[in-house]
């Protein structure tokens, strides 16, 4: 009597375990994009907004700006495209950078060279960058007046 | 002639003091910035070198020869430089090596400059003075599957008060084994300079 009173405990308690609802699988939360680029919790709208989250000048750059910013993978790589238009009537020069950061948001890279571009006057150039490795995947461009003297 | 005799004696004074003032006048030194933008000279320059290697690496980094194999074996042989300047190639291909081992995507193989000092090293681990059993083995070393080579070259005119120089960078990939050829980039540098 007392043994089927225990496998009666026994077999109840399989079942429950067995009819116990899973638990549910944390999805993990995809990195927002905009445009391809990561723009983590940045609202981004528009070409605009994704322009103001990812680039930067050291110090003025006056008539050249950055009008078109896009992002794609290659391979496991982050590949940026980005269009520069010079608005002035006479010649620009500047550099530009990218800072690479880590999925923890700290800097993923040494600091990239500067890369001097040559920009005619009222014209635009479209320039690719490549991130160096794949734990960079997110980045900030940054922009520099390489006419003025230092 | 008195005058001018006078002249000369009120001046004198002024020139030594100019000249005192030119020898005590002391040089400043600042750090600047490594990565800056380099235009002192339109001679090759670290601005050319930061930005010949990174350019040739993202480059190599994303060719289907490095995404799919797993850590391709490859060795740096010389870039030969083929301009009118002297120019350190072997920065160059250092900083080229240095940034594609960091990428963690391709290893190295001791290059024929190593070479010597990696056998030294070998022989040296035979003696007796070393534990046969963690001593570095004679016949284990990896060779490479791929070598990397390339040339640089320059273009430089001169007329009247301006100077244009003019670099182009070369960089292929061999395949040690078959002789092919499985990637190659190159890289453009035009640099001016105006007098005035």
């Amino acid at each position: 009597m007392k043994r089927i009173a225990m496998l009666s405990v026994m077999f109840a308690l399989a079942v429950l375990t067995g009819c116990a609802s899973k638990p549910t699988p944390v999805v993990p939360q995809s990195p927002q994009v905009a445009h391809g680029c990561p723009v983590g919790n940045a609202r981004v709208g528009s070409v605009e907004d994704l322009i103001a989250a990812k680039v930067q000048t050291a110090g003025a750059v006056e008539n050249v700006k950055v009008n078109e910013i896009q992002c794609t993978m290659q391979n496991d790589l982050l590949r940026i495209d980005f269009t520069l238009a010079n608005n002035a009537t006479t010649v620009r020069r500047v550099a530009y950078r990218f800072d690479w950061i880590d999925r923890n948001g700290l800097k993923a890279w040494n600091d990239d060279s500067w890369k001097p571009v040559y920009l005619y006057e009222q014209s635009r150039q479209t320039i690719v960058g490549l991130a160096p490795a794949a734990t960079a995947v997110d980045f900030r461009l940054v922009l520099l007046d390489a006419d003025k003297k230092r | 002639m008195t005058s001018l005799s006078r002249s000369g004696r009120m001046a004198l004074p002024l020139l030594f003091a100019a000249l005192l003032m030119a020898g005590c006048a002391k040089d400043t030194v600042r750090y600047g910035d490594a990565k800056g933008v380099e235009t002192v000279t339109n001679q090759f320059g670290s601005t050319d070198l930061q930005m010949i290697a990174e350019s040739m690496t993202r480059s190599l980094l994303n060719s289907q020869v490095v995404t799919s194999a797993n850590r391709p074996v490859m060795t740096v042989q010389d870039v030969r430089n083929k301009t009118s300047e002297y120019i350190d190639t072997q920065a160059i291909t250092d900083s080229i090596r240095t940034e594609l081992q960091k990428s963690g995507r391709v290893r190295f193989a001791v290059d024929s400059a190593a070479m010597q000092q990696q056998v030294e090293e070998l022989k040296r681990q035979q003696s007796e003075l070393y534990d046969k059993n963690k001593a570095a083995q004679i016949g284990k070393m990896v060779g490479a599957v791929y070598r990397l080579e390339g040339n640089i070259t320059s273009i430089v005119k001169q007329a009247n008060d301006v100077k244009d120089v003019y670099y182009k960078f070369n960089l292929q990939l061999w395949n040690i084994d078959n002789g092919l050829m499985e990637w190659g980039d190159e890289k453009e540098i035009r640099k001016t300079t105006t007098k005035g």
